[in-house]
């Protein structure tokens, strides 16, 4: 069992990017990996209305990869440009990010009203 | 659906038409309500990988715990279960899927769109998830 090294990317209107893997094991007898692609595109253009303007990229498992190690590499921070060149954007924030940020700002105004560590882990499990 | 003819038939008798279709109308049977009609066991963080999988074609990662699950034959109908589980090792919680409500024909004969959250309702991506689709025969009423 195992996932083509081709992926497909597309690139939404705002940058961001979607990824598809392909299981190698789903590719018919007589079919080529290009032409196993091709059907899986054609299917997600015709089911989904959302992919059907979109441009697609062929990249491959590896070039994600390093996007994603790089530092702050994060999804949520990877970005296209139209030409398809990858990036990370390293001034966006992750939602956990915010939703972090979020958190510390309540926990720092509950200390500032005078509530314990103990009170306020309480509150927050 | 109880087991039928099976029992009609001793050690070392002769095999029959009707019992061998007796068996292939129990086998059918188990193949149609009681079996999976697809699962996969993938990694969903970074670059998504499939350990293992069954009748799943592709998988697309839309955003951010959102994945599309396309079957490599169509099932029959939609009225099949479905379900995932897995494990978001970011932040070390438990995730599990459901159907994304948001997107038009998101359960299909040909596909699901997933999103995957945690017990607190924060969308996680499964970095070891696993999916099962099973059942499916009948429909309203049925």
């Amino acid at each position: 069992m195992s996932t083509l090294d081709k992926v497909i990317l597309w690139r939404n209107p705002d940058g961001t990017v979607r990824a598809t893997y392909f299981i190698r094991e789903a590719m018919k007898n007589d079919e080529t990996e290009d032409q196993f692609i091709e059907r899986q595109v054609d299917y997600l253009r015709k089911s989904h209305s959302d992919f059907t303007d979109l441009r697609t990229f062929p990249s491959t498992k590896e070039d994600i990869t390093d996007q994603l190690q790089k530092p702050k590499g994060h999804w949520e921070r990877l970005r296209m440009d139209p030409d398809g060149t990858l990036k990370i954007d390293e001034t966006i924030k992750t939602k956990e990010e915010v939703r972090l940020e979020k958190k510390q700002g309540a926990i720092d105004k509950l200390k500032a009203i005078g509530l314990s560590d103990d009170e306020i882990n309480a509150m927050l499990r | 659906m109880a087991y039928t003819g099976l029992a009609t038939i001793n050690y070392k008798d002769p095999l029959t038409t009707i019992w061998m279709n007796s068996v292939k109308e129990n086998f059918d049977d188990m193949a149609e309500n009681r079996c999976f009609k697809a699962w996969i066991n993938f990694n969903g963080s970074g670059a998504v990988s499939a350990h293992a999988s069954f009748n799943i074609a592709s998988v697309t990662y839309n955003a951010l715990a959102r994945y599309t699950f396309i079957f490599t034959s169509s099932l029959t109908n939609t009225y099949y279960g479905f379900w995932g589980m897995g494990r978001n090792t970011g932040v070390n919680h438990t995730v599990f899927s459901y159907c994304e409500s948001g997107w038009a024909n998101s359960v299909t004969t040909g596909h699901v769109d997933t999103e995957w959250n945690d017990q607190d309702g924060g969308q996680r991506n499964a970095s070891r998830g696993t999916f099962c689709v099973m059942g499916g025969k009948g429909g309203p009423g049925l």
